[in-house]
């Protein structure tokens, strides 16, 4: 009970001090304080029983209370976001280390560690979407970190305001569920809508790629490991929800379905290195929402888990890579750079095979069992194998663009960077290796339910996807150089539609029919109750000036008129004071005798 | 011969010539100069009735008198030098933060 | 008659410095009047048996009060205060109201008219050893309230004319 209460103050503690003090304590101080916070919320993680501990009463008429409930999903949930989140943590001691706002942006990370815990571990839904709003409010800080810069500051916007859009649906869906609302398919299909807008998946999945706006290790565990993953949470953990929902379980497969091969048909093309990883992140989420949506909760889970530690080692490896080449991220400036960084180079082949799919990595485990449950559905299934053909190929692009062929362009002391930025990506690697045999199925299924019967042969599908990611290495390896269609670099110019429609049409476009409306409709009647009010406030003025203000004026008049001679005697002049006493000194006395 | 009313005609002389100075001077330094005077009246009156009497108590509340005097010239002075620190004038016709 | 003349002299002396201090322009030519005027007080005491308030008065007044008054003047510049109106525009009240008390006491003063005896202790004393065996026993309590009074203005006259508040 203390530990599992502590898990969420420490990184608490943590933020705050940060935000009280932080600017007058030394770097050692700072890294010591938040590292330890979030190794120490680590342990406590491990230390804690399974429980369900409500602390204190809140919103009874929304049956809302601070209570904390750990189980083996928010368990893995939550070692996931303390271990990661430790790693990027050190990491960000050297990544961070010349930044002016170093303790702002530890405060902020702390912060962020909390709200997710609390998002994971809340035992209600309530309490839940208060860590859901706090992540949020940490990924607009941190993604508008730099807030000088004007891209960044317009990114942190972007990813706030479509994020709004999810979570309107998402607290409908809440307030239903706290109230008993009875409307099983209308609850989902709100989460649905929530969740889509925390997992960037289509359509809400235009934040994320201009979300890497901000800090490399903020991307690597926002964007990628950990807040992202929230709205795979949110449907794993609302899955009785969904199992009597089947048509909303349908959409969110789609969803995920065309989420994937979208996003890694344009990641294929972009320049941008941590673009490419983003658009991959979108297409990842998008394979844990095929599983979630076939009914395959926990395969989900598990490939959240694979995904946040191969994902987590390709950004931080991007990061050394950025860092490198002092700050340029552009892939097509770079090239060659295996032998000034084998290190990074080592650590990021592990993480793009696991994302590749290669047989024996985690993430070849984890994706083939997505595929698995979604070979009852053929369409889904050639879908996702598309898909994993696409992730191989872009994959391959990327690692080819920064570290094979030739340098195309010339650059001086490129080096590697120090161990504190070495040392996390090792970890992480390992885990990308190892996670796979450590499946989490036996674990979740008494708290996710057993995935429906899929029937799939598991060799067939395993030998389709080591093909697939066979191809999409042989595909991708001799035209890494390509440049490609506008359309796909563009991302399908879904930003310019939105632009077009949302913001141009419906805002520029509604407000014009808005005016032309006002001006025929409202203001005629606006005018002729205009006219009345004006011959109403005729007669009005007329008596308050005659009547109202009479009283008044003569009223304070009578007042003016009346404090003259109180006035005059209060003169402030001492002379005249004393000449007023003898006056009443020889009236006294005078009076005294005359008696 | 001289009466205890010379005394006394003497003393309200003075005592109208110094009230006439303390409200009609503009010089605080002048008032005060005339509060003097009014308490000088006082003493002359004291005296004579002492001697009238031929009792000393009289001589003995003069001397307080004076005492008297002294601390309220001391103080008044001491008032004066304040006000013209802050108000840069003496001129009690300018002065008039008793209102309020 | 000698008493007489003594009398009407010393009067006029305090009269007239007293007119003239409340009607001197500059304010040192009034303290200078004062003096004279104090001084002319200071005969009247002699004359009245008052042998040690005449000694007191001249100390006391004429050579401390009065060099009190003076420094306070030197201090405080008054050139711009010769220049102005010397008068309230309250005077003529102020003239009005010291008519109707001059009428009133001369009104009073009309009926005595002792003739004074001369003065003489119980005991054959002093005038001084008179006035302090009085005071010492029977006003004993007031003498030391007056000391009282006497340090208090005293701080309040330093702290007052003191440069600044705390320094």
């Amino acid at each position: 009970m203390v530990t599992l209460a502590l898990i969420l103050a420490l990184p608490l503690l943590g933020a705050l001090l940060m935000f009280l003090a932080g600017r007058r304590l030394p770097h050692a101080v700072i890294s010591a304080v938040c590292c330890g916070t979030a190794l120490g919320s680590f342990i406590c993680v491990l230390l804690s029983a399974d429980q369900n501990v409500t602390y204190a009463e809140w919103l009874p008429s929304l049956n809302a209370a601070w209570g904390l409930n750990l189980d083996a999903l928010s368990r893995v949930m939550a070692l996931v976001i303390t271990g990661v989140g430790f790693l990027i943590h050190v990491y960000s001691v050297g990544y961070m280390r010349e930044d002016a706002g170093y303790y702002r942006y530890f405060g902020y990370l702390n912060f962020f560690v909390f709200a997710m815990l609390l998002l994971v571990l809340a035992n209600n839904y309530v309490l839940m979407f208060a860590g859901w709003e706090g992540v949020g409010l940490a990924s607009y800080l941190l993604i508008g970190f730099w807030f000088h810069r004007p891209a960044a500051a317009a990114a942190g916007m972007k990813a706030f305001v479509v994020n709004r859009v999810g979570d309107v649906g998402l607290l409908l869906a809440i307030l239903a569920i706290q109230l008993n609302v009875p409307a099983a398919p209308w609850i989902a299909a709100l989460l649905v809508v929530g969740a889509i807008g925390k997992s960037a998946q289509f359509p809400l999945h235009t934040w994320l790629p201009d979300a890497m706006e901000g800090p490399t290790p903020v991307s690597a565990l926002i964007h990628a490991a950990t807040m992202v993953t929230a709205g795979v949470y949110l449907i794993a953990r609302s899955h009785t929800i969904f199992e009597s929902a089947a048509q909303v379980s349908a959409v969110v497969a789609w969803i995920g379905a065309f989420s994937a091969i979208l996003a890694a048909s344009v990641a294929l093309a972009q320049n941008d290195i941590k673009r490419v990883l983003a658009w991959s992140t979108v297409s990842q989420l998008g394979y844990m929402f095929l599983a979630l949506g076939t009914g395959a909760y926990w395969v989900a889970i598990f490939h959240m888990v694979t995904h946040a530690f191969f994902k987590a080692l390709l950004f931080l490896g991007a990061g050394n890579v950025i860092h490198a080449v002092y700050g340029e991220q552009d892939l097509r400036k770079m090239g060659g750079m295996r032998t000034a960084l084998p290190k990074t180079h080592a650590l990021m082949l592990v993480g793009a095979a696991s994302a590749a799919g290669a047989p024996g990595l985690a993430g070849f485990f984890s994706k083939d069992a997505i595929l698995a449950s979604a070979w009852s559905a053929p369409l889904l299934f050639v879908v996702g194998m598309a898909a994993a053909l696409l992730t191989a190929a872009y994959m391959t692009r990327l690692m080819y663009l920064i570290f094979y062929g030739t340098a195309r362009e010339e650059r001086l002391h490129m080096h590697e960077p120090p161990m504190v930025m070495i040392a996390p990506l090792a970890v992480l690697a390992v885990g990308a290796i190892a996670a796979g045999y450590v499946s989490p199925r036996f674990l979740l299924t008494p708290v996710l339910g057993a995935e429906r019967e899929a029937g799939a042969p598991e060799w067939i599908v395993m030998a389709l996807a080591t093909a697939v990611a066979g191809a999409g290495w042989w595909f991708a390896r001799g035209r890494y150089l390509n440049s490609w269609p506008a359309f796909l670099q563009r991302a399908f110019y879904i930003d310019e539609i939105y632009d077009a429609v949302f913001v141009r049409g419906f805002a520029l476009g509604g407000g014009r029919l808005l005016s032309a409306f006002d001006a025929r409709v409202l203001d005629a009647g606006v005018n002729g109750v205009g006219w009345l009010t004006r011959l109403v406030s005729r007669v009005s003025i007329w008596w308050d000036i005659w009547i109202v203000d009479g009283l008044v004026r003569a009223a304070s008049f009578a007042v003016k008129m009346s404090s003259y001679p109180v006035r005059f005697v209060q003169s402030g002049y001492v002379q005249f004071y004393a000449l007023v006493m003898l006056a009443g000194l020889i009236t006294f006395v005078g009076y005294l005798f005359a008696r | 011969m001289i009466t205890s009313t010379h005394y006394l005609v003497l003393g309200g002389l003075l005592a109208l010539i110094g009230t006439l100075g303390v409200l009609t001077r503009r010089n605080v330094v002048v008032i005060l100069m005339s509060i003097e005077l009014i308490l000088n009246a006082a003493n002359l009156n004291l005296v004579a009735f002492a001697r009238e009497l031929n009792q000393i108590q009289g001589q003995v509340f003069a001397v307080f008198v004076i005492a008297i005097a002294v601390a309220e010239a001391s103080v008044g002075l001491g008032i004066l030098i304040a006000l013209f620190r802050n108000k840069e004038t003496v001129d009690a016709g300018e002065i008039d933060l008793l209102k309020w | 008659m000698l008493d007489a003349i003594f009398f009407y002299a010393f009067a006029l002396l305090a009269v007239a410095g007293a007119v003239l201090t409340v009607t001197r322009r500059n304010a040192v030519h009034s303290a200078i009047w004062l003096i004279v005027s104090l001084l002319g007080v200071a005969g009247l005491f002699l004359l009245a048996q008052a042998e040690f308030l005449f000694a007191v008065q001249i100390v006391l007044y004429v050579g401390g009060v009065m060099l009190l008054f003076l420094m306070v003047i030197m201090l405080v510049n008054l050139d711009r205060a010769k220049q102005e109106r010397q008068f309230s525009q309250q005077w003529p009240a102020a003239l009005a109201l010291a008519a109707v008390a001059g009428f009133g006491l001369t009104v009073v003063f009309r009926k005595a008219g002792a003739v004074l005896p001369p003065m003489a202790s119980p005991a054959e004393q002093g005038n001084t050893q008179w006035l302090s065996e009085v005071m010492f026993r029977q006003y004993l309590l007031p003498f030391e309230l007056a000391s009282v009074v006497l340090l208090v203005a005293m701080v309040g006259a330093v702290l007052m004319a003191r440069k600044k508040a705390g320094t």
